[in-house]
């Protein structure tokens, strides 16, 4: 029932199979989550910004989105870098910044400098393993 | 090498939990007894192995009157897994290849996964009684190829419980923090409180949460997870004899989709390279990087849940719908919406069932579930 609730307020026919995949309490591949719909990127954007509970089904969109969607949503990257209600997904995508494409991953690494936890930003740039990634704290 | 109990109090670090001696307790009740700590109910041997020419060895375990449950632990820089157990009576009461095929699932110990296997026994009412001698143990030894390794070294380590009471008990777990996650209050405050939501629901069957806490140098991405790792076996080597080890870190491995990790069903109470149950905090606290009380409901369930698993609890039903557990009163359903509705709230339920900004809680342990618990070596 509960499952159907969220199913009916939401428009996206492909947003409950995906929501209840992103809810189990083991760990799923973004390949088949990804399976369950024809929208992969603008699905998972809607988990992200509609699915509050559990959280861990928002983080693990947000995860495939930027593991394998990156380009094409820099917008709400550097929305999750500096919003100070998304300090979640600011921890999540200074954590990816060295899977991300390194022409998004410098732009959206300076922003985080500029955002809501700075020195957070510095520590995590400063740690990854690409060079070009690791300059924008030197050359910000 | 031999454990024992005087060995364990001399142990560095180790603050062995005594009953003082003006507290009542008595045998019979399932309390611990004045002058006693309830590690006393556990036993210790450990061996070292080497498997025969086709990759297989057998751990004798002999089990003395009294005794009513036993764990062995099979570690080695190859995979163990375990293959029969033959009774005292040289009955075989277990076979790997009736449980790889039934989907029922009865121990994860049948898979070559990690370096450190651990098994049960007995693991459910109707597995009966342990009988006083000798139980043969057998297990394979395969490489990364699945391929059976002849004269592979294995360390074999055998915990035996003398618990009579099935109806009631402790499980101690040490909880403890990855590097500078205690300087963070909001994590470790949403981890107290979901902790005393974990001990509600593991209080239904009977089981008392005793926790303490702890911190350490590991690295908060717990990168461990999937292999376990040396810097995890120093922790737990400060362990008590008895207690579980769940850390908590920002992630799991790293990443920030994966919330709790078992590192067995079931696992070890030995300290090993594998001897966690992991949590991540960032997982938990969602996009704003807060933790709502509902957060904390469900952080506190998946602590319940996870070192249920490590206790050697299964999913009642896998999300395939087609595999369940091996209790009887756990529903076998088939199908989400049968399954949603007569397992929804069971503690071991695969997905958590949430709608707007609430999740149902997921609560529910069945008395089979609870005699899982009570068997294992872990719950004293």
């Amino acid at each position: 029932m509960w499952m159907l609730i969220a199913g009916q307020a939401l428009a996206n026919p492909d947003l409950d199979a995906v929501v209840l995949a992103l809810s189990a309490r083991d760990a799923v591949s973004c390949e088949s989550i990804e399976a369950l719909t024809s929208t992969p990127t603008a699905t998972l954007v809607e988990v992200v910004d509609t699915v509050q509970m559990p959280p861990w089904a928002p983080m693990r969109a947000a995860n495939c989105l930027i593991e394998r969607h990156a380009l094409e949503i820099h917008p709400q990257l550097d929305q999750w870098v500096t919003d100070p209600n998304l300090a979640g997904l600011n921890r999540l995508v200074l954590g990816k910044l060295d899977v991300m494409p390194v022409e998004i991953a410098v732009p959206v690494a300076r922003k985080a400098l500029e955002g809501t936890d700075p020195e957070l930003a510095r520590t995590r740039i400063g740690a990854s393993k690409v060079t070009e990634i690791r300059a924008v704290v030197v050359t910000p | 090498m031999k454990h024992s109990l005087l060995w364990l109090v001399l142990l560095p670090g180790c603050d062995i939990f005594t009953v003082p001696a003006t507290d009542a307790g008595t045998d019979d009740t399932g309390t611990t007894p004045p002058g006693t700590t309830v590690y006393d109910a556990l036993s210790f041997s450990e061996e070292e192995l080497r498997s025969d020419g086709d990759g297989r060895y057998v751990v004798k375990v002999d089990v003395p009157a009294g005794a009513t449950s036993f764990q062995v632990t099979s570690t080695s820089p190859q995979l163990p897994a375990l293959e029969s157990v033959t009774d005292p009576d040289g009955n075989e009461i277990l076979d790997w290849q009736d449980l790889i095929q039934s989907p029922r699932s009865l121990t994860n110990a049948i898979y070559p996964q990690r370096t450190d296997v651990a098994f049960n026994w007995p693991i459910r009412e109707v597995d009966g009684a342990l009988k006083p001698g000798k139980y043969k143990v057998e297990w394979a030894l395969v490489d990364d190829s699945f391929n059976y390794v002849a004269d592979g070294k294995v360390t074999a380590s055998t915990v035996i419980k003398r618990d009579p009471d099935f109806s009631q008990g402790e499980v101690h777990v040490r909880i403890v923090y990855a590097e500078g996650i205690d300087q963070l209050p909001k994590v470790t405050n949403a981890v107290e409180a979901a902790v005393e939501h974990w001990r509600e629901v593991w209080g239904s069957v009977g089981v008392t949460l005793v926790e303490r806490y702890d911190t350490s140098d590991l690295d908060a991405s717990l990168d461990f997870t999937w292999s376990g790792d040396p810097s995890v076996k120093k922790i737990a080597d400060t362990k008590e004899p008895g207690e579980l080890q769940l850390i908590v870190g920002e992630t799991v491995r790293g990443e920030q989709y994966i919330y709790g990790v078992s590192a067995g069903i079931p696992g070890t109470i030995e300290p090993t390279k594998n001897t966690f149950v992991v949590l991540a905090w960032t997982t938990h606290a969602g996009p704003d990087g807060n933790f709502s009380d509902n957060d904390i409901m469900v952080m506190g369930e998946t602590m319940a849940h996870e070192t249920g698993h490590y206790m050697g609890l299964f999913h009642p039903v896998e999300g395939t719908w087609n595999n369940w557990d091996a209790l009887d009163d756990t529903v076998e359903c088939n199908g989400q919406l049968q399954c949603n509705r007569d397992l929804g709230e069971n503690l071991m339920y695969p997905y958590s069932l949430c709608g707007g900004s609430t999740c149902r809680s997921q609560y529910i342990l069945t008395d089979d579930q609870g005699g899982v618990f009570q068997r294992a070596v872990g719950s004293l």
